[in-house]
């Protein structure tokens, strides 16, 4: 009976609870529709250093083994920042691929990108009859700062922001390069 | 008349309710500060109860009564009173807990600090801590033994497991295991211990006579946490960046399958009924629920947001 009148004095308890001393793990999920069948778009994403041509954020890429899995790409940023990245899931059939950040040095953090291990996923599943396709990017992610009180530009927010724009970024080079639609 | 009729199908009923009392899952949810009720035998979330901040580990005391859960931002644990389902105490540990784990009298609870590198002991029956233990490199995992006085403890960032004496709280053995170890499980009869190293995918096997490593079994990508089927002889891990769970051949030593399950698989637990395997997947907030037999998803359960219910959360009755 007194459910009620505890979750409402949680909820007023919670933010002075926050005063975070370690980072939780983030999420970010930027899902965008583009009219091209799936199969046209898994092959603008599959090769594994495709992102230079569909993150207008990555200048150059490099990978180890191409496109198997267990590849490393080495990506330079816009920034000139350096990031390798390791693909774990390159999965045709089911036009999902999953490739996650090296460890960073400790302390190192990324110019624009306050994070720490980040793992993406994309998915392509089809929409209107297959016409069209769903592509979806997910992230799993820490923010870079491991203390209690990150500078503004490296909150769980920003780490959060930073993510969803590289996303929306991609999303809208991949949508670029199947047409503009 | 009536009135006692009435009365006396109200108690008959409340003890139905009672007898058919089925275990429940207690699934932290670190997104909403939460942590979802599930009565196992609808496979349906009952209650979410409000916890401290970015709940991650969880343990049930082994009479049922408590839960207890740790809370890595508000830096405390939530202590769970099972028949109001509503929390009775915080008790403020410091640091980052996350681990926790249950003395098999119910008496002590153990918390691991990953970022102060200790390991508090909370008195059960005063709730408040009564001891510290200095441990390795950001403590990960904890696991107790239900037949003798040791506590295990990974330090994820020295890749070892340590053996703690608890009757004198002294570190009696470090073992060398695989890297980044994570969640640890024990199997008091066969004196094994396993540990989930999530950087190098394989689970460590600890023969606990010899204090030490004598196989490292290849899992897949970041395991996490493991469980034990004795009925089976089989080992469960989940491996959160191939969105499945292995099963290892305990006859072979040896993972055997991969079962598929949403994305970024945490806790896992055995059902007390020892048919069913819960599973926690973080990212999609879902619990997948497998049957041991045929090693199929027969159920999922939605929560609410980022569950990991990491340790034991499942109560025996």
């Amino acid at each position: 009976m007194n459910y009620p009148k505890l979750s409402l004095l949680s909820i007023l308890l919670i933010p002075a609870l926050v005063f975070a001393h370690g980072p939780a793990r983030q999420k970010a999920l930027v899902t965008m529709e583009v009219h091209a069948s799936p199969t046209e778009v898994w092959a603008i994403v599959s090769d594994f250093c495709s992102i230079a041509e569909w993150n207008s954020k990555v200048e150059t890429c490099s990978a180890s083994q191409g496109s198997e899995k267990g590849s490393i790409r080495t990506i330079e940023y816009d920034t000139g920042e350096k990031v390798t990245e390791k693909l774990f899931k390159n999965d045709a059939e089911n036009m999902k691929m999953l490739y996650a950040m090296e460890q960073l040095e400790k302390g190192r953090i990324i110019k624009g990108l306050p994070i720490a291990t980040l793992s993406t996923t994309i998915t392509i599943t089809p929409a209107d009859d297959g016409a069209s396709s769903l592509v979806q990017m997910k992230g799993a992610f820490y923010r870079a700062f491991p203390g209690p009180t990150p500078p503004e530009d490296q909150t769980d927010a920003a780490a959060i922001a930073a993510v969803t724009s590289l996303y929306e970024t991609g999303l809208e080079g991949i949508k670029a390069a199947a047409g503009g639609k | 008349m009536s009135v006692i009729k009435a009365a006396i199908s109200f108690l008959v009923f409340s003890w139905a309710c009672i007898l058919q009392a089925q275990p429940y899952a207690y699934i932290t949810n670190q997104g909403s500060d939460s942590v979802s009720v599930i009565d196992t035998q609808t496979n349906k979330v009952i209650k979410t109860i409000p916890v401290g901040s970015k709940p991650a580990g969880v343990v049930v005391s082994n009479d049922s009564k408590r839960v207890y859960i740790s809370n890595p931002e508000s830096h405390d644990v939530s202590v769970i009173d099972t028949e109001s389902l509503s929390v009775i105490k915080t008790v403020n540990v410091g640091g980052g807990p996350l681990a926790i784990a249950i003395s098999p009298d119910d008496k002590s609870v153990y918390v691991a600090d990953w970022y102060e590198d200790n390991v508090y002991i909370i008195d059960a029956e005063t709730l408040t801590v009564k001891t510290k233990i200095n441990v390795g490199d950001s403590p990960s995992g904890l696991a107790t033994d239900p037949h003798a006085s040791f506590l295990y403890v990974a330090n994820r960032d020295d890749n070892t497991v340590m053996i703690i004496n608890l009757i004198d709280n002294t570190i009696v053995s470090t073992i060398e295991v695989g890297r980044a170890p994570f969640g640890i499980t024990i199997d008091s009869e066969r004196k094994e211990l396993y540990s989930a190293n999530v950087q190098s995918g394989d689970v460590s096997v600890i023969d606990l006579q010899k204090q030490k490593t004598i196989k490292h079994i290849k899992v897949g990508d970041f395991p996490y946490a493991v469980e034990v089927d004795k009925k089976n002889n089989r080992l469960f891990v989940t491996n959160q960046r191939s969105n499945s769970v292995s099963v290892i051949d305990r006859n072979i030593m040896k993972s055997i399958n991969q079962i598929e399950v949403g994305e970024y698989p945490e806790g896992i637990n055995l059902h007390p009924d020892q048919t069913r395997l819960y599973v926690a997947n973080w990212f999609d907030n879902l619990i997948s629920v497998i049957d041991i037999n045929t090693l199929k998803v027969v159920d999922e359960i939605e929560t609410e947001d980022g569950c990991r219910a990491y340790g034991e959360f499942i109560s025996n009755h």
